[in-house]
């Protein structure tokens, strides 16, 4: 694809001292206007994560004793690409709206769960189990919009983003799901 | 719409012609009901700052 500013042709070159080039006016303009915008994106990213972090410890905190399910679904919704592919500063904002909603889904789904039959790995392996999609993000929300109105709001408004950014949803849906699976000590509760 | 969500709308549009991305900031638009207070103010001050920031850079201001 054609840069934007391929076309521009008043774009100003460096001027060049014969062994490396010193940046223009215009090409300084361009890094300071990229680094604001990461550095702004990369604040907002996470105090994203902060708001939905609060929202799954709101509905999950005291389902499961000893089990601290926000804490084990927003880590495995924010943990890395199954790749382990690095996401660019700009990407971060999109990638923690994402995985927020897959964390936030994850509580709300839990919260449906009989108490008796989750512990630390069934749990795990349930949530492990699940297909999330946008569209199914967006029937959980539509589920907990009574118990849980705020959070299913954010959820809803966050499958929309989702859809507008499949691929990296796709992304970050395989990397729960591994993070999920990965063996993690046995637990159980009595009721 | 209540003063702080009219302010965070002025802000988008601030950002959109400073080259921002249109989708995210719809996201906060959307959500902003849904946050408390502080956490409202939280992040109108982060689109302040970068609005500013911005403008800034582009010898806006």
């Amino acid at each position: 694809m054609r840069s934007p500013f391929e076309s521009f042709s008043a774009k100003p070159q460096g001027a060049t001292t014969g062994r490396e080039q010193v940046p223009s006016k215009y090409e300084l303009k361009q890094a300071e206007t990229e680094r604001v915008m990461e550095d702004a994106r990369g604040q907002r990213a996470e105090f994203f994560k902060k708001v939905i972090t609060s929202r799954t410890a709101d509905i999950a905190g005291n389902l499961v004793p000893g089990l601290d399910i926000a804490k084990m679904t927003t880590e495995a919704a924010f943990g890395k690409t199954s790749s382990g592919e690095k996401l660019g500063a700009r990407q971060r904002m999109s990638y923690a709206a994402i995985a927020g909603g897959i964390g936030l889904a994850y509580a709300l789904e839990l919260s449906g769960m009989s108490a008796g039959a989750v512990t630390a790995r069934s749990a795990a392996a349930a949530l492990a189990g699940m297909e999330f999609s946008p569209e199914i993000l967006k029937g959980v929300a539509e589920k907990a919009k009574e118990k849980y109105p705020k959070a299913a709001h954010i959820l809803e408004r966050v499958s929309d983003f989702a859809a507008d950014k499949r691929e990296i949803f796709t992304k970050i849906g395989r990397g729960v799901k591994e993070t999920l699976r990965q063996p993690r000590p046995e637990t159980s509760y009595e009721f | 719409m209540n003063f702080d969500k009219e302010k965070l709308a002025d802000l988008i549009k601030r950002l959109l012609n400073l080259g921002e991305d249109e989708r995210e900031l719809r996201l906060w638009l959307e959500i902003f009901e849904d946050l408390d207070s502080q956490e409202q103010k939280e992040i109108l001050a982060n689109l302040e700052k970068e609005a500013a920031e911005l403008e800034k850079a582009a010898g806006n201001k």
